[in-house]
């Protein structure tokens, strides 16, 4: 049986090397994603190319910092820092310039063979991340 | 993987959830910290803790229900789905949150000494959507 870490250790350093489609490959082509400040869940790879190229336009360089990986039954919680530089327009903010620091956690489900991710949940706090995309005066 | 830490985790969310301050203050560290989006800052140290945990049941009533919880010896991850409603108005908010209702997804990074006692918890919630809830902002 596969580390059920392999996946999510996959899937972040295809997500480093700007990478869209490693990423994408981590996942089931039916995967689930579910943002919990968003009101419903998202679906498939279709979506996750969407998010994908709306991450590398709005922050071109953006790379995960901090990780840390607990392991439970095809389950692995990853704490980690999303670490970029505000160069696009995102959530409607237009580029500030800011480099943003996105905490977040994710529990990645896994397929029974811990070779893909079926279901992402990803908790973090909005606020604190369109706080960092405002203009700055200094 | 359930270990020992986990029963320890799950044993302090219960009784937090219940109130039985008796039973919480024991389960943390001297030097405990939380991360907590609804506070600017990480709050540091038990009684510090305590006060926090307090406040948050001063304006509201809360369930939480487990929907996941694994770890090793010195780390547990939970996912969590909070509801409740707010018997007090928070500090800086309008009577009228009062009877309100909430329900968001939430988890938890605990991390654990040799002792078992809790050294530190990482909450990673959407405040926003809270406040959407309340209609009012934190």
């Amino acid at each position: 049986m596969t580390d059920p870490q392999d996946v999510v250790r996959r899937n972040f350093a295809a997500f480093d090397a700007k990478d869209a489609q490693g990423v994408i490959d981590t996942y089931t082509e039916d995967c689930i994603l579910i943002d919990v400040a968003a009101p419903e869940p998202t679906y498939g790879s279709a979506f996750l190319h969407e998010h994908m190229a709306n991450l590398s336009n709005a922050f071109p360089d953006m790379h995960i910092e901090d990780e840390r990986l607990l392991t439970g039954e095809n389950l692995v919680a990853a704490e980690f820092v999303l670490v970029g530089t505000h160069l696009g327009e995102f959530l409607g903010y237009p580029p500030s310039g800011n480099v943003i620091r996105w905490v977040t956690c994710s529990f990645f489900d896994l397929t029974d063979d811990n070779e893909k991710i079926w279901k992402e949940t990803y908790y973090y706090d909005l606020a604190s991340v369109t706080a960092q995309l405002q203009p700055r005066n200094d | 993987m359930r270990t020992k830490a986990c029963d320890v985790v799950e044993a302090y969310l219960d009784a937090f959830l219940n109130s039985r301050w008796d039973e919480v203050r024991p389960a943390l560290a001297d030097d405990c910290v939380v991360v907590d989006p609804l506070m600017p800052d990480p709050v540091k140290g038990k009684q510090e803790v305590m006060d926090l945990l307090a406040y948050c049941h001063s304006w509201g009533h809360y369930h939480g229900e487990i929907l996941n919880i694994f770890g090793d010896e010195r780390q547990v991850a939970v996912q969590l789905r909070i509801s409740g409603k707010v018997i007090e108005a928070p500090e800086g908010m309008p009577d009228e949150v009062v009877g309100r209702e909430f329900a968001f997804a939430e988890c938890d990074l605990f991390q654990l000494d040799d002792d078992h006692r809790i050294t530190k918890v990482s909450i990673y919630a959407d405040v926003v959507t809270l406040q959407n809830q309340l209609g009012q902002e934190f």
